[in-house]
C-alpha cells in the first residue's frame, strides 16, 4: 500500500506543479456552470408557464439531477481525456517508465497509485461544484437525497471514465494520441450504451449493463446496489487491464 | 479445392455471425433459416480452421505466444468473473431509496395489495420499444413490484417483436397492461402504479361488485356531468372495477342481494317510511351505505335533510353549522368572506390571511342511536388528508348566527393559544351483524358513511384538495376494499417549486463565471512561478 501512496503523491505533485490540471479543472467548471445557468433558465420559464396555468411544477431536486444525471455525465467524456492522457504515454514518452517498472513495486500498485491521483483530480472537481446542489437546496429546499447520492453517482461514474482514459493512456506515448483514442472510447461507451437500448428484444435487458443507465439509477436519489457493483467491477476490471497492458510491455 | 478450402473460415465466421443476429434479433421469423446458417457456418469455420492448422500452431511454442495466451487467458476469466457478478447484481438488485416523498418506492396501499396477492398471477405491459422513456418507466416500475413480491410474473415487451405473446394475450392493444390469472383478465391503460394495485385484486375476486345509485326522489345523477352529476366519480369507480347501476325502490321491495354498496347523493323529495325501512333492514343484513347530503339552514327539519331519519338509526346526525377555517389562509379580515366553489385549493393555500367561511358544508357527527340499544364500536379510519403543511384539524364548526355578528367579534376565534377543534366533513359508522340460522352473509358488518356536503364528491369539486380521495376510499372502506384505500398523507409530498429571483440569477451567473476564473489564475501563477525559478 506504501507503494500506492508513493505513487499517488507523486502523480499528486504532478498534477498541481503544472497547469494541465488547472485547466482542466478550470474547463470542468466552466462548462459544468454555463450548463447550470441554462438549466436554471429553463425551470424559471417552465415554472412561471405552469404557475400561470396552476399546474404542478417539479422541485428543485430535478435541477439537481439535471447537473448530475446531465451536465456531469457529457462534460466528464470531454474533461477526462485532459486529466488520463499523460499519465502512462508520458512515461513511456520520457522514457521514465522502465525505471518505474525496475521499481520494487508491481505494475498494479503503479497503475493503481496514478489512477488514484487522478481520482483525486476528479473528486476537487465535484468538490468545485458543490455550490450548484447548495444554492439548490437553500433556495429551493432541493431534497438532499438526489444531492449526495448524485455526488457518488457523479464519482462512482468519472471513476470509470477515468480508468478507461488511462487505459488509453498506456496504449501509445504520444498523449495527443491517448486523448484521442480515450475521447473515442469514452463516447463509444456513452453512445453506445444509449444504442444498446434500442436493440429489438434484449436491448432493454442489455440496457442496464451500460454506465449511463447506471449513472440513470443512482442520481434520483436512490442507491441501486447493482449500480454500485457494476461501476465497482467494471473500473476494477479496466485498471487491472492497465496494468496487463503495462506488463505486456516487458516481453512484448 | 484448395483456395474453396482457404475461403471457408471467413465464410463460415460469416454465415455464423448472420446466423447468431437472426437468432437474437428476429427468432420467430424463418427459424430453419438461420438454423441452417449456424450449421453451416460452424461447419465452414470447422474446415477453415483444419485447413489452416499448420499457421495456427506454428508460433504456439515461442516465449511471446505463451505469454502472450496466458495474458489472454487471464484476462477472459475476469472477463468471466465481471460478467458473473453484475448478472447476480442486477438478479439480487436492492434498492435504497432516500427521496423524501418515497418517489421511487411503492406506495403502502401497493405493497399491502402485494403482500395479500394471490398465486398465479401474471403482469404483462405491451409498450412500443421506439418510446425508449416510457419503455424505462415501465421496467423500473415492474421491477420495483417484483422486488416486492416475487410470487409476481411481471413482462415488458413490444407487440411488434413478440407477436406470439400479444396473440395468446388476445391482441389487447399498445401501451396497455395486462393483468391475468387463469381465465380472470383484466386490460388497463398506461401503467399506473394504483390502477395496476387495483387490477392485481381485481383478477383475484370471485364476483364482481355493484354500486346501486338511488334514483326517484330527486337525488343528483350519478351519470351527468358538471356541478350537479358524478361522472367523474361513476368514471373512477369503474376504473376501480365497480359496476354503477341505479336502484329505484318499489313499495315493499328489497335492495338487491348482490349490491356491494347503495349511494344516495342528495335527495330533494322525503324518501317513504316503507324505503327508509327497506334500507335499514339492508344495513342490518350487513349492509353498506354512502349518504351524501345538503343540509339547508332554510328549510325545516324534514326538508332540510330527508335521510335524517334513516341516518339517526344508525347515529349519523348531519348538523346545520357552518364549517370556518380559523387559520386565515385567504387573506381577508372578515370571516364572513367566502371561499368560492371556483376557488383553487393551491391559492388558498399560498395565501396568508384570515379566518373563512365556508357556507355550503356542514359539520357530521356521532350521536346516540334511536331505535334500539345495541353499543356502536368507533374507530378511526383515515380515509384522506388534506394537502401538507395543514395539520390535522385545519377546521372548526360554529353556528349559524356566527354569519351575522361583527367582524371584530369573530376575530377572536383565532386567538393565538386556543387549537381549533377538529371537525368532521365526512363520518361512517359500523357494527357487527348478529347472525341468524342459516344466513350466509354470518359476521358481515353493517358500514355507512355520511358526507356533509353532496358537492365535495360533484364533477365540479372532485379534483380540488383531497376530495377525490376522499370519495374513492370511502367507497373501498364501505366494499370492504381497505387493501386499496389509498392516502397520499401515507407518502411525504414533494416539496413546492423553487422561485428564482433575477438578483439570485445574477449571482449565479457571477460565480458561474468567476469559479472557472479564479482556478485559471491560479493555475497560471503556479506556471509562472515555476517558469521563473
Amino acid at each position: 500500500m506504501s507503494q500506492v501512496w508513493a505513487v499517488f503523491k507523486r502523480e499528486l505533485k504532478s498534477y498541481f506543479v503544472s497547469p494541465l490540471a488547472y485547466t482542466a479543472i478550470a474547463s470542468f467548471l466552466f462548462v459544468m456552470n454555463v450548463l447550470f445557468v441554462f438549466s436554471l433558465n429553463a425551470y424559471e420559464t417552465t415554472r412561471r408557464a405552469a404557475a400561470q396555468q396552476l399546474q404542478q411544477v417539479p422541485g428543485a431536486e430535478a435541477l439537481v439531477r439535471d447537473i448530475f444525471g446531465g451536465n456531469v455525465m457529457w462534460a466528464l467524456v470531454f474533461i477526462v481525456p485532459l486529466v488520463t492522457m499523460r499519465l502512462l504515454a508520458e512515461e513511456r514518452r520520457q522514457h521514465t517508465a522502465e525505471l518505474l517498472l525496475t521499481a520494487p513495486m508491481t505494475t498494479r500498485q503503479l497503475v493503481l497509485g496514478k489512477f488514484l491521483g487522478a481520482v483525486f483530480i476528479l473528486a476537487v472537481m465535484l468538490a468545485l461544484i458543490g455550490w450548484q446542489p447548495l444554492l439548490l437546496r437553500m433556495w429551493g429546499d432541493a431534497d438532499p437525497a438526489p444531492v449526495w447520492t448524485g455526488f457518488l453517482a457523479a464519482l462512482l461514474y468519472g471513476s470509470f471514465l477515468l480508468s478507461i482514459g488511462l487505459l488509453a493512456s498506456s496504449l501509445t506515448e504520444s498523449t495527443f494520441v491517448a486523448a484521442i483514442i480515450a475521447l473515442g472510447l469514452l463516447a463509444l461507451v456513452n453512445w453506445g450504451g444509449v444504442a444498446v437500448g434500442q436493440i429489438p428484444i434484449i436491448g432493454p435487458g442489455l440496457e442496464q449493463f451500460t454506465p449511463v443507465e447506471n449513472l440513470k439509477a443512482l442520481v434520483r436519489g436512490t442507491i441501486e446496489t447493482r449500480a454500485v457493483v457494476y461501476f465497482l467491477t467494471m473500473t476494477l476490471f479496466v485498471v487491472d487491464l492497465t496494468a496487463r497492458v503495462v506488463d505486456s510491455q516487458r516481453w512484448r | 479445392m484448395k483456395k474453396l478450402a482457404h475461403l471457408a473460415g471467413p465464410i463460415g465466421l460469416a454465415l455464423l455471425v448472420i446466423g447468431s443476429g437472426w437468432a437474437a434479433l428476429v427468432p420467430a421469423s424463418i427459424p430453419w433459416l438461420y438454423q441452417s446458417l449456424l450449421v453451416a457456418g460452424a461447419l465452414l469455420a470447422t474446415i477453415g480452421l483444419w485447413t489452416h492448422r499448420s499457421d495456427l500452431l506454428a508460433p504456439a511454442g515461442t516465449r511471446r505466444a505463451r505469454q502472450g495466451a496466458g495474458a489472454l487467458a487471464s484476462v477472459a476469466v475476469a472477463i468471466g468473473i465481471v460478467l458473473l457478478v453484475n448478472f447476480l447484481a442486477a438478479r439480487y438488485n436492492e434498492r435504497y431509496d432516500f427521496t423524501r416523498a418515497r418517489s421511487f418506492s411503492l406506495h403502502p396501499a401497493t405493497e399491502r395489495v402485494l403482500k395479500a396477492l394471490p398465486e398465479g398471477v401474471e403482469v404483462v405491459g405491451f409498450f412500443p420499444q421506439a418510446d425508449r422513456n416510457t419503455f424505462r418507466s415501465v421496467r423500473i416500475l415492474f421491477e420495483t413490484f417484483a422486488a416486492s413480491q416475487p410470487r409476481l410474473k411481471l413482462t415488458v415487451a413490444d407487440p411488434n417483436q413478440q407477436p406470439d405473446l400479444y396473440e395468446r394475450l388476445g391482441r389487447p392493444g399498445s401501451r396497455v397492461t395486462v393483468v391475468h390469472r387463469g381465465e380472470r383478465r383484466v386490460v388497463l391503460p398506461g401503467f399506473e402504479e394504483g390502477d395496476l394495485a387495483a387490477a392485481l385484486l381485481e383478477v383475484g375476486r370471485e364476483q364482481s361488485r355493484v354500486v346501486y345509485w338511488v334514483i326517484g326522489h330527486d337525488e343528483r345523477p350519478v351519470d351527468a356531468r358538471g356541478a350537479l352529476g358524478y361522472q367523474r366519480l361513476q368514471s373512477d369507480l369503474i376504473k376501480d372495477y365497480y359496476e354503477i347501476r341505479t336502484l329505484s325502490l318499489g313499495a315493499g321491495e328489497k335492495v338487491p342481494a348482490d349490491a356491494a354498496l347503495v349511494v344516495i347523493a342528495d335527495p330533494r323529495r322525503p324518501v317513504p317510511p316503507a324505503e327508509v325501512a327497506a334500507y335499514d333492514a339492508y344495513l342490518r343484513r350487513g349492509g353498506r351505505l354512502l349518504a351524501l347530503v345538503d343540509v339547508d339552514p332554510g328549510q325545516g327539519e324534514t326538508q332540510a335533510n330527508p335521510l335524517a331519519e334513516l341516518l339517526e338509526r344508525w347515529g349519523l346526525f348531519a348538523r346545520r353549522g357552518l364549517i370556518l377555517d380559523p387559520r386565515e389562509r385567504t387573506g381577508d379580515r372578515d370571516p364572513r368572506k367566502v371561499v368560492g366553489d371556483r376557488f383553487p385549493h393551491n391559492s388558498v393555500n399560498a395565501l396568508e390571511g384570515q379566518l373563512t367561511l365556508f357556507p355550503q358544508a356542514r359539520p357530521v357527527e356521532f350521536g346516540p342511536v334511536m331505535d334500539d340499544q345495541q353499543v356502536f364500536h368507533y374507530k378511526l379510519v383515515e380515509l384522506a388528508a388534506g394537502p401538507p403543511g395543514q395539520g390535522k384539524d385545519p377546521f372548526v364548526s360554529a353556528d349559524l348566527s356566527l354569519a351575522l355578528r361583527p367582524a371584530e367579534e369573530l376575530a377572536g376565534l383565532s386567538r393565538p393559544g386556543q387549537p381549533p377543534e377538529p371537525i368532521a366533513v365526512a363520518i361512517g359508522a359500523f357494527r357487527k351483524f348478529t347472525p341468524r340460522a342459516g344466513d350466509t352473509r354470518v359476521g358481515r358488518e353493517a358500514r355507512a358513511a355520511l358526507i356533509g356536503d353532496a358537492d365535495f364528491l360533484n364533477d365540479a369539486h372532485f379534483d380540488q384538495v383531497a376530495n377525490r380521495e376522499l370519495a374513492l376510499n370511502v367507497v373501498r372502506w364501505l366494499t370492504g376494499e381497505e387493501l386499496l384505500i389509498r392516502r397520499e398523507g401515507e407518502r411525504r409530498q414533494a416539496r413546492e417549486a423553487m422561485m428564482v429571483s433575477p438578483a439570485q440569477m445574477n449571482l449565479v451567473i457571477a460565480l458561474a463565471l468567476g469559479a472557472p476564473i479564479v482556478v485559471f489564475l491560479v493555475g497560471w501563477i503556479v506556471w509562472l512561478t515555476r517558469r521563473s525559478r
